[in-house]
């Protein structure tokens, strides 16, 4: 059993960035919530079975992503379709549009995000894993990760490019 | 490498990241800083990557979530913790009062495994509630509460205790504990609500499956009082804020 002052400690040091990855991918507080407590709760009973404690943060990120996609799978009832190599129109938006999203914005955007690539870009924004502990969080192989990434990014920026459009056009419409 | 090859590895660069020490990009980096519009590419990307951390790192946590885990931690090791003296009985005991004790101890922590999972599914469910959550639906009509909870696959068959359908129903959530879905439908009661609350009575409808079936049971849980019992093949957690009179009242 963890000892009750690390464990207080683990949960000081990770409950945040565990709750955000939870909330970017679960898109709901009460959910995230859930994820982030069941990750403790799995960590509470099994945690002393990880020898290197410079893992704590992969096994507890490797253990939420497992939960979210056991409670998807369980939810969605359809076969997990690896998505073809499609061509993503690439978009640049300038960092000047960026700027004017709010955190609600990134987030709707994300939420468009085709599910397979969402981890994988919600990892590359708010964490600072290297690209071998995403690998091992994502359970996938390090080539994966990264197409998976790029195709992501390249979603997430053609949605928040419709966002912005769709911002610029209500705010042209109350002029 | 070329141009072409160090932006397309570049789009996977994270400024102030570990990626700074990869030699890949390192080499990429190093032809940014030689060619003038690879380097103003980067810089955008730089920033757009910046800004879009910034926003999602805006993520709200709930108030009292750390709390809430320690809490469910603690009455956690209460219940595993007891068992580990009789582990240190002497080596000398006899083999059988040994088997005994083993066989004590199993059916204890088989007994109160249960009671202490039910115990984190209370802790949990109470503190949705204290927590500021989102309607999935938000209606007064008990019915199409009902048929909104059956189309999500969520308990929908209950049975509402008398004193609660007297109550104004505010709407519902589907929440989940460990892959099951709950059913939480909101009443609020014609006492003052605090501040930004809709709700201010909470009843918790789950699959019984493995825990033990119970007559009412009273037990405060965090800031709220609980009553749970179970009915058929649901379990069932009401929880408010208030003494136990005014609980038994919306039975």
């Amino acid at each position: 059993m963890v000892p009750g002052l690390e464990f207080e400690s683990v949960v000081t040091r990770f409950y945040e960035p565990l709750y955000q990855f939870a909330f970017s991918l679960a898109r709901s507080e009460a959910d995230a919530a859930d994820l982030t407590q069941q990750t403790f709760y799995i960590w509470a009973t099994k945690g002393h079975q990880l020898r290197d404690r410079s893992k704590v943060k992969t096994w507890l990120f490797t253990t939420l992503h497992r939960t979210f996609l056991e409670s998807r799978r369980k939810e969605t009832r359809f076969p997990h379709q690896e998505l073809n190599d499609g061509v993503i129109e690439s978009v640049s938006l300038a960092p000047a549009l960026v700027s004017q999203l709010d955190s609600a914005h990134v987030l709707r955007a994300l939420g468009k995000v085709d599910e397979i690539y969402r981890a994988p870009v919600a990892l590359f924004y708010l964490e600072d894993c290297s690209y071998k502990e995403i690998a091992e969080i994502l359970d996938l192989p390090m080539g994966t990760v990264k197409s998976r990434m790029a195709r992501g990014i390249g979603h997430l920026q053609k949605m928040l490019a419709g966002d912005i459009q769709l911002f610029a056009g209500s705010k042209e419409g109350k002029k | 490498m070329n141009s072409k090859q160090a932006r397309e590895l570049l789009e996977l660069y994270r400024p102030g990241t570990p990626d700074t020490q990869d030699a890949d990009f390192a080499e990429a980096l190093e032809l940014a800083r030689r060619d003038p519009i690879l380097a103003r590419w980067l810089a955008d990307h730089c920033a757009r990557y910046k800004l879009i951390r910034e926003r999602l790192k805006e993520i709200a946590v709930p108030t009292g979530l750390r709390e809430q885990i320690l809490g469910e931690q603690k009455s956690q090791s209460r219940v595993l913790a007891i068992p580990r003296t009789h582990w240190r009985k002497p080596v000398l005991a006899a083999a059988a009062v040994i088997l005994a004790l083993l066989a004590i101890s199993g059916f204890w922590l088989q007994f109160h495994g249960r009671e202490n999972s039910y115990s984190t599914y209370q802790n949990r469910m109470v503190g949705t509630a204290l927590r500021n959550y989102g309607m999935d639906l938000e209606t007064n009509n008990l019915v199409a509460v009902q048929s909104f909870l059956a189309q999500k696959k969520a308990p929908s068959d209950y049975t509402l205790p008398l004193g609660l359908k007297k109550l104004e129903c505010t709407g519902t959530v589907v929440l989940r504990w460990q892959d099951q879905p709950v059913s939480m439908i909101c009443f609020r009661t014609s006492r003052p609500l605090p501040s930004g609350e809709t709700s201010d009575v909470f009843l918790f409808v789950i699959e019984r499956g493995p825990f033990p079936g119970s007559s009412l049971q009273w037990k405060r849980v965090n800031k709220l009082l609980t009553v749970n019992w179970t009915e058929g093949n649901k379990a069932y957690l009401l929880a408010t804020h208030g003494d136990e009179n005014f609980l038994r009242s919306l039975l």
